[in-house]
């Protein structure tokens, strides 16, 4: 059902922050990047109005005048060896080499790209054709490939540019291709052949715009080099032919005269360092701007602890209750000077043996909650605010990183929803469990082998010994959610947390690792705290149980009173929501509206918007939690009432 | 509807009707005459629906149900079998899929709301789309129509101008479904429309669906691995467990009276009805390889009721029209 996992809850925290902002925005916000695009504005205008500007005929040959010094009156650059003002030659040449690599560019970009579309989107045949062939081309050295196909065609401009068009086209195809073959498996395009578009239609509509982004920042990378391209071709004589002025073809001309007359071979050289510099700087900007994965963060790493505020490290006042006691626990994503709050304050206890459930839809900062718990919340953006996790009479967020590291995985251990992206898929499961007791006792290899596979036998693993050799990847989901536990229960833990363990399995495959899980749980005293989103699935294994609705427990108490007999009105239509397998109502109860944003939270009761009891005072102040009895409490004025 | 023995005749009313449809996948030969490994996706359904009906389409993932649903609008050919609708045939083997004919008379809502709308198109955009090239309408029709559609499915028609990542899941879906409504088709095949949305927004989307069969008459083909959802929505139920229908019924006596032992695994596999989870589940028996299935019963190897017969013979769906099960020992 719901999927729900830490990491898509912050790609969608900052996917919807980043795509308010423009891809300009951020370019310009990128100094390195505004200040190449400025350079390179600066030459493109200057290339563009030298036609008007008042400079000699940059062809016109004045013996007498021959390698004068820069910085002389009426040639501000010098002359070269024909007398030819350089300045002159020098603009002239840099539209001309600015023309070319722009174009061949556009050319290369445009095969490259139908290529990589038709390619990626028909598959198959098409698809090994077309790349063999552009296989083919990449066997080549990419420079002779050029020098030959000169060769071929003959020196002149136009060549050069055909040349290094076509040794251009394989980048732009075997990026787009990649795109293009995951897009083509998007269910967006089954709904266009379904809206009755045809391929060339979809090609155009719906792949082209996606695709876009990835040919801009292969253009914007490789139009640099294009023009270094250019000049080397024309520094060899077989682009730019006498007397018409190109940058490479200047280059090539100074040479012979680098030791008397420096100048003319460095002025255009420093010209083409600045060009490709600037559009190099600028094409990074791009890419940065426009990649998704940078968007989502994945290129920052986060710190191997969530950071936590002063107030939160604060040592246990009191005696606590149960194996772990957490109290007003609050944690917040920082972003984009906006504050996201994930988790407000709940307040909760596990005893020994016990079960704790904790409910709640996606975005109710469960998960947050149980990732708070150990540090586990990326950091940036995560941060805890306050509260306090106690563990045997210590704050496990004031602990240090070594004690941290210490629990993490051993006396408090984790469960997650998808065991595939858990495990490592290059290293065996037996591997995988030996490494995780290694980390937290010193034995050696062979008796930890040995306990793997008995923990493998105790999570009921046919075969064990032999599956102990196997790659995650070889399991089915419920054989690696196996795998998950027993790697969970490798250092006896007295609590384990376990974040929608079987959302992902099918129902009997979940109904197998429910009874496990409870079976495990009676043999071995451990306690369980238990994130879900389903009733059933909490009436099945859970003692108690806390609901949450944005961020905050909004009921808490014995798992059958809640469910017979539940306080709180979101508890109570949430409940009704749900389809009951042994009867059929002729109409859902349905909760209209949405929760709300936790950037945005309102000041009194966070259900009121959505409530059917809701009056002026609900909205008035934070609604504090109501003791129905000792076990049972929720946050709703109307709490004794309800019951 | 009549569960049907399979390769018999279809009868010629308006309804839909599958028969012996079989999907693999892979198979053939290798350049070297090898022959490469095949899935046997589907194997020999046969099934109707009656128009205005809902049937319900249950099974675990790798059952095949997602593969039946894609050949029935047309995204995948069947390898061979039949699908017609109202007595025409909708897909045959061995002929060419008109997408656009099939479009506009038999639609699909996918699964994952946000990943079946273009990233980079508004939602105006996306339901265009088979007004124009499906209903070939002008300018001002395609106004007045979208208009109608969004008021449909509960939307405001402001939203018409956002791009899908402004939606939330649930109104998401509704876009979903406005746009297999736009082509004004009689049949409805839904995928698994609901099990990406959390419980208080799915039964916003249940009740819709509901709504708008009464409305239209929509005959809707339900795909879903939650048996609670299908019990509430379903007029008939098909279970299928490994690309077979193992059994077939109206949903009240399929609920009440399951025969197939695998239809009484799944009942009994939901958590939270105060029974002890998966008894009499041969918990330790591997699953079948689709690569390689069995001879016999695809279940034998975790039923309980297993016997030699049903290990060296596959049982066909055998019964009468209110309930058929494909069961050497079905449970009286």
């Amino acid at each position: 059902m719901t999927t729900n996992s830490q990491t898509p809850l912050l790609s969608r925290l900052l996917g919807r922050q980043h795509s308010r902002t423009s891809p300009l925005a951020l370019l310009v916000r990128n100094r390195l990047a505004a200040a190449g695009l400025v350079v390179l504005c600066l030459v493109v205008i200057i290339a563009l109005i030298t036609p008007w500007l008042p400079l000699p005929d940059p062809n016109a040959t004045q013996p007498s005048d021959r390698l004068i010094s820069p910085f002389t009156a009426g040639h501000w650059l010098g002359t070269d060896q024909l007398g030819r003002d350089i300045l002159s030659r020098l603009l002239w040449g840099t539209r001309v080499s600015l023309v070319v690599g722009i174009a061949a560019t556009l050319v290369a970009a445009f095969v490259g790209s139908t290529i990589g579309i038709m390619a990626g989107y028909f598959g198959k045949r098409v698809d090994s054709m077309l790349m063999r062939g552009i296989d083919m081309m990449m066997a080549f050295p990419y420079i002779l490939l050029a020098l030959a196909i000169v060769a071929v065609l003959g020196p002149g401009l136009l060549n050069a540019l055909y040349a290094i068009a076509i040794v251009n086209i394989p980048f732009f195809a075997r990026n787009v291709r990649g795109v293009a073959v995951t897009l083509r498996n998007r269910e967006f395009v089954d709904a266009a052949r379904l809206s009755g578009k045809n391929h060339f239609l979809i090609l155009v509509t719906e792949i082209l715009p996606n695709v876009l982004p990835v040919i801009v920042i292969t253009m914007s990378t490789t139009v640099g080099w294009m023009i270094l391209e250019t000049a080397g071709l024309s520094f060899l004589g077989l682009g730019a032919q006498p007397p018409q002025a190109d940058l490479g073809s200047m280059l090539g001309e100074g040479r012979r005269l680098i030791s008397t007359a420096p100048f003319v071979s460095t002025v255009p050289g420093v010209m083409i360092f600045i060009l490709v510099m600037s559009i190099n700087l600028l094409g990074d900007g791009i890419r940065d701007a426009l990649d998704p994965r940078l968007k989502a963060g994945a290129l920052r790493r986060p710190a191997a602890r969530t950071r936590t505020s002063a107030e939160a490290r604060q040592a246990v006042q009191y005696k606590q209750k149960g194996v772990l006691d957490v109290r007003s626990l609050r944690t917040e994503f920082h972003l984009d000077n906006q504050v996201h709050r994930a988790v407000n304050g709940p307040t909760f206890s596990i005893e020994a043996g016990e079960c704790l459930g904790i409910i709640g839809e996606s975005g109710s900062g469960k998960s947050v909650t149980a990732m708070s718990l150990l540090g586990l919340v990326a950091s940036p953006p995560g941060m805890i605010m306050g509260g306090q996790v106690n563990y045997r009479d210590t704050n496990l967020l004031g602990i240090s990183d070594n004690d941290l590291r210490r629990y993490r995985g051993g006396e408090l251990a984790y469960i997650f929803q998808d065991p595939l992206s858990t495990l490592h898929p290059l290293f065996t499961v037996g591997d995988q469990l030996v490494e995780a007791m290694r980390a937290h006792y010193a034995i050696s290899y062979t008796d930890a082998w040995k306990k793997a596979v008995a923990l493998l036998e105790e999570v009921r693993i046919p075969n064990a010994t032999k599956r102990a050799h196997s790659y995650p990847h070889q399991l089915s989901g419920g054989m690696r959610q196996r795998v998950s536990i027993a790697m969970a229960l490798a250092n006896e833990p007295k609590l384990i947390i376990a974040d929608e363990p079987t959302t992902a399995l099918d129902v009997t495959v979940q109904a197998q690792i429910l009874a496990l899980l409870n079976r495990l749980r009676d043999d071995k005293g451990a306690s369980l705290m238990f994130i879900t989103h389903d009733f059933g699935v909490v009436r099945q294994v859970c003692h108690r149980a806390a609901v949450m609705y944005a961020g905050e427990i909004v009921e808490i108490g014995p798992v059958e009173e809640i469910l017979a007999q539940p306080a709180h009105p979101y508890t109570r239509r949430l409940i009704s929501c749900v389809p009951d397998v042994g009867r059929k109502t002729d109409k859902l109860e349905e909760i209209p509206g949405l929760p709300p944003q936790v950037n945005n939270l309102p000041e009194g009761c966070k259900f009121a918007d959505r409530c059917d009891l809701v009056t002026d005072q609900c909205r008035q102040a934070p609604i504090e939690l109501e003791t129905l009895n000792e076990q049972h409490q929720a946050r709703c004025i109307f709490a004794k009432e309800m019951v | 509807m009549t569960a049907q023995p399979t390769g018999s005749t279809v009868q010629a009313s308006n309804h839909l009707a599958v028969s012996d449809l079989v999907k693999q996948f892979g198979g053939g030969r290798s350049l070297l005459g090898r022959e490469l490994p095949a899935v046997h996706a589907v194997r020999k359904l046969a099934f109707h629906v009656e128009a205005g009906e809902i049937l319900g389409i249950v099974g675990e993932s790798g059952c095949g149900k997602s593969t039946v649903a894609r050949m029935l609008v047309g995204l995948d050919a069947p390898t061979s079998g039949r699908i017609e609708l109202g007595g025409r045939p909708l897909a045959e083997s061995g002929k060419p899929i008109h997408q656009r004919a099939l479009a506009n008379r038999i639609q699909y809502v996918f699964q994952d709301p946000l990943s079946s709308l273009n990233p980079r198109k508004t939602i105006r955009q996306t339901l265009t789309a088979p007004l124009v090239y499906l209903k070939h309408m002008n300018k001002e029709q395609i106004e007045t129509r979208l208009k109608e559609l969004m008021e449909q499915v509960n939307l405001r028609p402001e939203f018409l101008s956002r791009y899908p990542h402004e939606f939330s899941g649930g109104q998401a879906q509704r876009i979903g479904v406005a746009r297999a409504l736009a082509a004004e088709p009689e049949v409805l095949v839904l995928d698994e429309p609901v099990s990406a949305l959390d419980v208080s927004v799915q039964a916003q989307v249940l009740n819709l669906l509901q709504d708008l069969r009464k409305r239209f008459n929509l005959t809707y083909v339900f795909i879903s691995h939650d048996l609670g959802v299908v019990r509430n929505l379903c007029d008939r139920v098909a279970v299928m467990y490994l690309g077979r229908i193992v059994e077939t019924a109206a949903t009240d006596t399929l609920f009440s009276n399951p025969q197939h032992h695998y239809t009484r695994l799944l009942l009994d596999s939901v958590p939270g009805t105060g029974k002890q989870l998966g008894v009499g589940d041969q918990a330790n028996a591997e699953l079948p390889d689709p690569l390689n299935p069995p001879v016999g019963c695809a279940f034998a190897a975790r039923c309980p009721a297993a016997t030699d017969l049903c290990r060296q013979a596959d049982p066909e769906l055998e019964g009468t029209d209110a309930h058929a099960v494909a069961c050497y020992h079905p449970e009286k």
